[in-house]
């Protein structure tokens, strides 16, 4: 997998955890002044930018792109 | 769908073939449609899989037509509960997907060529006041002015409305709303202001779903 398709999965988790109408549910709370994401009332609370360079960087090598790329 | 699983909530669409894609479930919601993938049963919204997953339709939803992107996370046991959750959203999104039909967020992301030092996690006994130094550790670290203004000027003149976005961890952030016939015309852009300014780290990325400019009028 190339840097651009790892850029490119990094970016899809950005918008996809940290954009959106957030609706009924949810709830983006504030812990320090530094905004945490908790995820529909389950058991995850995780720092997006944590999460989206964990998961985007390591974990993003090991599955396949998106389509169109 | 089994009777024990569940959807995880993507978007709003206007029509159901704009949410019509593999592995992505069309539930009609007061006269538009939401896009959602199923959840094993018992799963957690926070497997890496299923966030993954939800990233590439997203992803691909977003290619195909204008839609309301749903923030990660919101799940729902039912078609009707979907409808439910999303009920007091419905006749707005309606009117935002009719208005805003053929459109299309781009995001442009630009790096401090000046990076802010990091605090020493050792030098702090409180975690709050760590997080705390970490936040203020982070201001002052904006983007280029110039190139800011550059990027804004010249991707305002393509797109309908451009917005400004401060980011936590440094840098700087434009919001652009943009007709998805106009996206070649912003990446044109993008390399001339790339060769203007060769030391501005920056990305363009998208189309993307309505997400900065799905809450404003």
């Amino acid at each position: 997998m190339n840097s651009d398709r790892d850029l490119s999965l990094v970016e899809a988790l950005d918008h996809l955890l940290d954009r959106g109408v957030v609706i009924s549910g949810e709830a983006v709370i504030s812990v320090g002044e530094v905004d945490l994401l908790y995820l529909g009332l389950n058991i995850i609370v995780a720092n997006v930018d944590a999460l989206t360079r964990v998961s985007g960087t390591r974990e993003a090598k090991q599955l396949p792109a998106p389509k169109g790329e | 769908m089994s009777a024990s699983s569940r959807y995880v909530l993507l978007g709003a669409h206007l029509l159901r073939e704009d949410a019509e894609i593999e592995g992505v479930t069309v539930l009609p919601a007061g006269g538009i449609f939401l896009s959602a993938i199923d959840a094993p049963p018992r799963s957690n919204v926070a497997e890496r899989d299923l966030i993954a997953k939800a990233a590439r339709a997203r992803q691909e939803l977003a290619a195909k037509e204008t839609f309301i992107a749903i923030r990660y996370g919101a799940t729902a046991s039912s078609p009707e509960e979907a409808a439910v959750k999303c009920a007091v959203h419905l006749d707005r999104w309606k009117s935002l997907l009719e208005r805003r039909r053929g459109m299309a967020e781009l995001t442009l992301k630009a790096g401090s060529t000046s990076r802010p030092t990091r605090p020493d996690r050792a030098s702090f006994t409180s975690g709050a006041a760590y997080l705390r130094a970490l936040r203020e550790a982070s201001r002052g670290a904006e983007a280029d002015p110039a190139f800011m203004v550059a990027a804004r000027e010249r991707l305002g003149e393509i797109a309908e409305r451009v917005e400004l976005r401060r980011r936590e961890e440094g840098g700087s952030e434009l919001a652009i709303l943009i007709r998805r016939s106009a996206v070649s015309a912003a990446r044109n852009a993008a390399e001339e202001l790339r060769k203007l300014f060769p030391a501005v780290p920056f990305l363009l990325s998208g189309p993307w779903p309505l997400e900065v400019f799905a809450d404003d009028e």
